[in-house]
Order: structure tokens, then C-alpha cells, then sequence
């Protein structure tokens, strides 16, 4: 296992390798030229030419790429925004914090809620818990997050003054964010856990235990549900991922200063340095994201760790 | 059975609907009001309390501004444009505006003189310090000019030739332009500090700011809240030698960054925040109304406006027929309408009523007002048929600017002319403006004026400073760039030159004024009166400097 999970960081290095070059040359041939903001519409021609020329933003694409190439991965540093002359490292590492605080607490949420739902829904298939279950999964899915969001602060910021509406301090101030983050990925979960649960729930090893008079609850609990738990961590790995670059919205309804925020606001201003760096800061963290997601598979499912092992005991032999 | 299950599911999708209602219509329910409109706002966590609009008020007490655009840093040499604000709070100019195209007042300098065309003796008064103690000199002005050129980030600083100290407190600068406000624009362009407080600093002050103002920064949380306290020991004991823009009048300023424009309404409602920047008209009238509050208005430093690609090869390039017809066809009442909720009033030349050198006799004449009869006319006088032309508008991606780009699309279409809208973000709008570019026909702007008519008109028609050696709408014209440089000095800036320009716009038709409006500052009804500075074009309300 220990080898599996270095040949994936390994294997992360092109990766971030390849999304270094894409990003860099998307931004490259995107119109707009960061002198000209920087500087603003009063700049002359020889202002502009002069700025640009420190920024290094004449040279050729070759050049410019090769010097980006080797500041991230000999130098380890994303250099300094172009607009505020800040350091992109120290800004990243400053918000990156927040950011993945809002979405580990969310997907924990989404998981924590939208399974048991899931789960209930398929043990009571057609009855009264499926419809309820299905009902609030099918709410959630069909609310856009920015308007949920506002509909949350209206409720119980403006209304009933019981949280505040913005900003970021104590633990009150999460409570609302949170919330508008995980509530797509709590019916995404649930509708996942009541597929993957029927589908297992009907098989003849589980019609077997019943006939064997095993507890209908360890027959969900034990049997049922560690079977049909591997689409459901799938699909919380890439959420997870996805809340990591999705959660602008919420950051900017309730003005959490994340990453996702910095960055649109960089892709605005052109300003390469911060959208490249943090781009290549999300790809990373999605990369470990998608190996955790692994790791914690082979971990519920034996098949799936008995594969790692037969991986291992083949190349021995095939060597020996 | 399948009628069953299709049942269920009509009754599923009635039931999610009226939920998604009854939780759209909770939210919608009219917010209780305290007295001042200020309610505290409960599990307010490791944040202080806030008191709304008694917080503002007397002496011991805290200002909630809701700020809407946030900032990256404070550091003093950073470019500003979006963090003047804060800035402000933060570091001084040697000298200030008293009021939008005013008169300079001494902040840090005692008195100035000018000596020839391109020079300015300053004298410092000698007890400033910074709000860390370190003694501010001559020495002090010359490393923040030096700091800020070689940052490359203000093209004002362009216009300077040389500067020194001459002795502690003697500082002489030099310009190589004698262009209209350039010694205004240049020392309202650098922030102060004390080499020593700057050197010290570990991130260039981008989170711990030193200045010399009556505030210090307690904690900043980049993006998010900046909080200020009122020192006790400031350097300028005298209250009349600081300027308004440098008041006091509270004993903490909490910048509070509220981008969402509901989450706005909401903060103001709640009481988290006692005043707001650059609220939003629709919200503006709204709280017009309301018991409690307060609408501040001010005119924008921002005149709106039409520029006509007239280069070669487009279609209004030697067609002022044409460009007439526009003109003419566009109904610029319903481009306040719609783009700021009816506050506004149409333009009679390019630039707005309160730019210094505007004449109010402009207001008297006849200005391509609406007339779609009169519009059809000049179009068919311009060699085109109803249908036979499409061209192409450009806006920046501004609400604003969308809204009116449909109105014009609108009105155009009424004579006959098909218009294709493309709105693109900051950055790739800047870099098509230029007529050059030949990325539209017609383009929306918004330029913005330092205090004088002719720094918004510069940019548009000044030729040197476009890359296409033409002005911004394509046209070179060189008795006409001879008398836009001459009417950009001290010495030609006269009613005369000023009203050839005018006069020359208007009747070519190169660039057409649509119309001018207001910002506002909502504020709850403890704050009197409200305090907007105007630094090189960007007004911004100065929360310590308003009166409680």
C-alpha cells in the first residue's frame, strides 16, 4: 500500500506537470494586457511598453513558459501578483485554509446526512421514509446555491436575526456558508446511497441472510451497506473536488475571502501569476483528494485492497 | 398503477414546489425595525458586538462601512485603484482636494509655492510622526517618490522630473509637464510614509500599514475586515490644519467587505453595517424610503458616453451623417432607466455638469436629442436603407453598460440599423477600446475626470497617448491635437479652448455624451453627514471624516 501511494504521488508530478503548460497557455492567449491595468486608461504607449517590459511580458512564449516552469519547480514559488506586487505563495496559503475548511465541513455534512437518507430511502423502497427521504434530496438538488444561500440569509439573518449574514469570525459565521455549501452534495449522496443500497439490498447473499434470520439491522449495517459504500465515496471524492473550485458562489455571498474568489478576481485582472498558481494549488489538491478517495476504498472493500496486494505478489513473481 | 405512479409524482413536484415557495416567501418577510434600524445580530462568535446606528454616534463608539469592493493589500506603492479607500485611512498625501476640482489643502505640507513653470517648493511641517512615532522629513518624501516611480504602477508619476530635499524639511519637486492639475495629480498620487516604519515592515505594510493619520490599523483580515482605532497622541494637535478628508470623528472605522449586492441590503437592515459605498440606485431608493435611514447622493466623477470607431474602413469613419443618426436615435432617458433605476440626467456634451471648465450654457443647446424621425433621415442621408446595415456595439461586462447596449440596440433597430452586442471583461475590454483594435463599431465608455474637463477628455483625444498615434476613436486630426495640447496647460485652459473642443466633438460626432449620475452612500440616521473625498477621479467616502 505504501508503495501504491508513492507511485501516486509520483504520478501526480506530469499532472501538475501538463496543467502548469495548459493553464499557462490559455492565460497567455487570452486577450488583455495586465500593463494596461495596472496602469490604467491614462498610461501612455511608452509607460505601457516600459511596464511590460519589466513584467516580462514581451518575451516570447517559450521564454516566458520556460521561467514559469522553473520558478514552480525548482524554486518552489508562484511569484507575485501582478497587481499587487503580494506574494501569490503566501496569499494562496493564507485563503487555502478557509476554503478547505468550508468544504471538508460540507462534505463531512453531505456524507453524515445525505447516506442515512439514502440509506432510508431503500430500506423503506415505496413507502412512506423513501418518499420523505426522496423529497428532501430531490429539494436540495433542485435549488441553485446562490439562491438557497440568500434564502438562508433572508431567513435566519434577516428575519429572525439569529446569525449574521457575511463576513468571517466565530463559529456563527460558518453555520450559514456551510450549510449553502453542503445541501447539493447532501442529495447527491442520498440519491447514490438509495441506488447503490437497492441494488445490494436485492442480491442473493443478502436474500440469504434474511433467510438465515439475521437482524434486519445487521443485515444493513454489516452486510448491506460496506458493499455499496464504493460509488458512494466515489462520488464524495468528487465533490469534494469539485466544492474545491466551485465554492466562489458562496464565498462571494457571504464574502469569505477563498480561494475561489481570488481567483475570478485574478482572471479579471489578468493577473497570470495568481490564476496559474492558484490553479496548480487546486489540481494538487484534487490529485490528493482522488488518492485519499482510493486509499479509503481499499480500505472498506477487501477486493479492492486484495488487489493492491495481488498487484505486489505478481510482479514478484513474474520477477522471480 | 401507471396512473398511480404518475400521480405521485404530480403530487411530489406540487408539494417541492410550494416548499421551494413557502421557503423563498419566509425569507421575503419584511425584517423587524428597531428604532434606528439598527438590530444586533446575535451569535455574532469571537467578533465584537455592534451597537448599529448608536455606535456611530458619540465619542467611545465604532463605525460598521460596508465596503463593497475588497482589498489585496495596503501597501502604500501598490497600484490603488481598487483599495484607495482603505488607503486613505491609512497613509496621507502631502496635500488634498478640499472638495471635487477644488482647491489643494495642506495635509502634511505646511505651504507651497510655484516657482517657474515646472517647479514646487514644499515646506513640511516639522512635528509629523507616524502613528508608530518615527519622525516624518524632507527625506521621507523623497524615498516615498522614489519608491513609488520605480514601481512602475503610476502613470502620473511620469510628469515628475526630479525630487529633493533640500534640508529637513524642504522638499523641491520638478515637472516636465505643464499640463492642467498635474501638480495635484502627482502628490495626490503618493502615500506617505516613514522610510524606517516601511523598511521595518516585514510584507511591505500590505497587512500592517504605518502612516500618519489619526487611525491605526488593529487587524486586517485581507479580503474581509479591516479594523482602525483613533490614536491618542496625534502629531497635528491644530483641528483646523487638517484637512476634512483627515477628521477623525470616530473612535474606530470596521471595514466590513460586502460584495453581494442583497447581502448589502441585508447588512444594512440587520444593523451589521451603519453606512455603505457605491450602493446600488434600485437598493439607494429603497432605502430612500425607509425609517431609519439616510441617502447620501453625489454626482459621479464618471461622465458616460458613446465613442464611434472612426478609422478607416468603418462604417462611421467619414460618415458624421451617420454617427448623427446614432446619436439622434438614441433615447438616453432610457438609458438611466434602465441602467440606474432613473438617477441621472441626459448629457449636453461629453463630460458631466460638476467637471471644472464644464459651461452651463451647454445645457441651453440642442444635443442630438432623441428623434427617431429626424434619426431615419440622417441615416438615409448617410447613403444607407432601412435593414441594410448591422454594426457592432462593445461594452465592458458592467451591468450597467449591458442594459443600456440592449436600449441602443433597441433604439437603432427603430431606424433600421441591426446592432450586434459584445460585452467582454475588464481586462479584454481595455485592451479593445483603442479604435485600432477594430473590434467594434461603436463602444461604450465611462471615463473618469480628476477634478477638470479636460483629464476625462485627454485619454479620448489626445493623440500622444494612444499607441495608434490617432486619438481613441481613430482620427487623427492635427489642428485639432494642436489645440487639445494647448488647452491642456495652466496657461490655455481657458473657456475659450475649452468650448473649441466641445464645439468640434458635438459637430463631428466622434464621441456622444449619453449621460451622467450619482453614487450613493446609505447610511442609518445617527451619521449627519457624510464625507467624500475625491482623489484623481475616484470619489470615496471618508467614514472617520463624516460627522455623527
Amino acid at each position: 500500500m505504501g508503495k501504491y501511494v508513492i507511485k501516486r504521488l509520483f504520478m501526480m508530478i506530469p499532472v501538475v506537470f501538463f496543467v502548469c503548460i495548459l493553464v499557462f497557455t490559455i492565460m497567455y492567449f487570452t486577450p488583455g494586457d495586465p500593463a494596461a491595468i495596472i496602469l490604467g486608461s491614462n498610461a501612455t504607449e511608452v509607460q505601457l511598453e516600459e511596464l511590460r517590459q519589466t513584467m516580462g511580458l514581451n518575451d516570447p512564449y517559450i521564454v516566458q513558459l520556460g521561467r514559469y516552469l522553473y520558478q514552480i519547480f525548482l524554486k518552489f514559488d508562484f511569484g507575485d501578483s501582478y497587481i499587487t506586487g503580494t506574494s501569490v505563495t503566501n496569499e494562496l496559503m493564507a485563503r487555502l485554509p478557509r476554503t478547505l475548511l468550508l468544504d471538508l465541513i460540507a462534505i463531512a455534512i453531505s456524507v453524515g446526512v445525505g447516506i442515512p437518507l439514502g440509506i432510508t430511502a431503500a430500506v423503506n423502497q415505496n413507502k412512506m421514509g423513501d418518499y420523505i427521504s426522496m423529497f428532501i434530496a430531490l429539494l436540495c438538488v433542485s435549488m441553485p446555491a446562490f439562491w438557497f444561500a440568500l434564502v438562508l440569509v433572508l431567513i435566519f439573518s434577516n428575519t429572525l436575526h439569529l446569525l449574521p449574514s457575511h463576513g468571517m469570525g466565530g463559529l456563527a459565521y460558518w453555520i450559514l456558508p456551510i450549510a449553502a455549501c453542503s445541501f447539493q452534495g447532501v442529495a447527491a449522496q442520498a440519491r447514490q446511497a438509495r441506488s447503490s443500497m437497492l441494488e445490494v439490498i436485492h442480491s442473493d447473499y443478502v436474500v440469504m441472510a434474511k433467510a438465515k434470520g439475521v437482524k434486519k439491522r445487521d443485515i444493513i449495517y454489516k452486510h448491506a451497506l460496506p458493499n455499496a459504500l464504493i460509488p458512494m465515496i466515489t462520488i464524495a471524492g468528487s465533490d469534494f473536488g469539485r466544492m474545491l473550485g466551485g465554492t466562489l458562489v458562496i464565498e462571494t455571498v457571504f464574502s469569505i475571502p477563498g480561494v475561489g474568489y481570488y481567483m475570478v478576481n485574478a482572471v479579471n485582472n489578468r493577473d497570470y501569476p495568481v490564476v496559474q498558481g492558484g490553479v496548480i494549488v487546486l489540481a494538487v489538491c484534487f490529485s490528493l483528494i482522488m488518492l485519499f478517495t482510493d486509499l479509503i476504498m481499499a480500505y472498506v472493500d477487501p477486493r479492492i485492497h486484495s488487489q493492491f496486494a495481488e498487484g505486489r505478489k505478481r510482479r514478484i513473481k513474474l520477477n522471480g | 398503477m401507471v396512473n398511480g405512479s404518475k400521480m405521485k409524482k404530480k403530487f411530489l413536484a406540487l408539494v417541492l414546489s410550494l416548499t421551494m415557495t413557502a421557503l423563498s416567501l419566509t425569507g421575503c418577510g419584511a425584517p423587524e425595525q428597531s428604532g434606528n434600524g439598527a438590530e444586533n445580530v446575535d451569535g455574532a462568535g469571537e467578533r465584537e458586538e455592534k451597537e448599529g446606528g448608536e455606535q456611530a454616534g458619540s465619542a467611545g463608539t465604532a463605525l460598521y462601512f460596508g465596503a463593497c469592493n475588497p482589498w489585496d493589500t495596503l501597501d502604500p506603492f501598490a497600484p490603488n485603484i481598487m483599495q484607495q479607500m482603505y488607503l486613505n485611512s491609512c497613509y496621507q498625501y502631502l496635500a488634498v482636494y478640499d472638495t471635487f476640482g477644488g482647491e489643494l489643502q495642506g495635509a502634511l505640507l505646511k505651504e507651497w509655492e510655484q516657482t517657474d513653470a515646472y517647479t514646487y517648493k514644499m515646506e513640511l511641517y516639522d512635528y509629523i510622526k507616524d502613528v508608530d512615532g518615527n519622525p516624518f522629513t524632507a527625506k521621507d518624501v523623497v524615498f516615498c517618490f522614489e519608491t513609488a516611480i520605480a514601481s512602475n504602477n503610476f502613470p502620473k508619476l511620469n510628469y515628475v522630473e526630479a525630487i529633493t530635499a533640500d534640508d529637513d524639511y524642504h522638499v523641491t519637486l520638478v515637472l516636465n509637464t505643464k499640463a492642467v492639475g498635474a501638480f495635484a495629480e502627482v502628490i495626490q498620487t503618493v502615500n506617505m510614509v516613514t522610510q524606517k516604519a516601511y523598511e521595518e515592515s516585514s510584507d511591505n505594510m500590505a497587512t500592517t500599514p504605518v502612516g500618519t493619520t489619526q487611525y491605526r490599523v488593529v487587524s486586517c483580515t485581507t479580503g474581509s475586515q479591516l479594523k482602525l482605532e483613533k490614536v491618542e497622541d496625534y502629531w497635528q494637535k491644530d483641528e483646523a490644519l487638517i484637512p476634512d478628508m483627515y477628521k477623525a470623528n470616530a473612535d474606530e472605522i470596521v471595514y466590513d467587505v460586502v460584495t453581494e449586492e442583497s447581502q448589502i441590503q441585508v447588512a444594512l437592515e440587520n444593523g451589521e453595517v451603519a453606512m455603505t459605498w457605491q450602493t446600488p440606485s434600485s437598493i439607494a431608493n429603497e432605502f430612500a424610503e425607509r425609517e431609519g435611514f439616510s441617502v447620501f447622493q453625489v454626482p459621479n466623477t464618471l461622465c458616460h458616453a458613446l465613442m464611434f470607431n472612426c478609422t478607416e474602413g468603418s462604417v462611421f469613419g467619414n460618415n458624421q451623417k451617420l454617427r448623427q443618426a446614432v446619436a439622434t436615435a438614441i433615447d438616453n432617458q432610457a438609458l438611466i432607466d434602465v441602467a440606474v433605476a432613473g438617477n441621472g440626467t441626459v448629457a449636453k456634451a461629453f463630460g458631466a455638469p460638476n467637471y471644472g471648465g464644464y459651461d452651463t450654457a451647454w445645457d441651453q443647446e440642442e444635443y442630438y436629442d432623441f428623434d427617431l424621425e429626424a434619426a431615419k433621415q440622417l441615416r438615409a442621408d448617410a447613403g444607407y436603407e432601412e435593414g441594410e446595415l448591422t454594426i457592432r456595439l462593445m461594452t465592458s461586462s458592467s451591468a450597467a453598460q449591458k442594459a443600456c447596449g440592449e436600449i441602443i440596440q433597441s433604439n437603432l433597430g427603430a431606424i433600421g440599423i441591426a446592432v450586434e452586442i459584445s460585452s467582454y471583461d475588464t481586462a479584454t475590454y481595455s485592451s479593445y477600446k483603442d479604435a485600432s483594435s477594430g473590434e467594434y463599431d461603436i463602444c461604450l465608455i465611462d471615463p473618469t475626470c480628476s477634478g477638470q474637463i479636460i483629464s476625462a477628455w485627454s485619454s479620448y483625444l489626445d493623440a500622444n497617448l494612444c499607441s495608434s498615434g490617432a486619438s481613441m476613436y481613430g482620427v487623427y486630426d492635427a489642428d485639432f491635437q494642436k489645440l487639445v495640447e494647448e488647452t491642456n496647460t495652466e496657461e490655455g485652459y481657458t473657456k475659450e479652448n475649452i468650448d473649441a473642443i466641445h464645439t468640434y466633438l458635438k459637430e463631428n460626432c466622434y464621441i456622444y455624451g449619453t449621460y451622467s449620475d450619482y453614487k450613493y452612500c446609505v447610511h442609518q440616521d445617527g451619521i449627519s453627514s457624510v464625507y467624500v473625498a475625491y482623489v484623481n477621479g475616484n470619489g470615496h467616502v471618508v467614514p472617520g471624516a463624516s460627522t455623527f
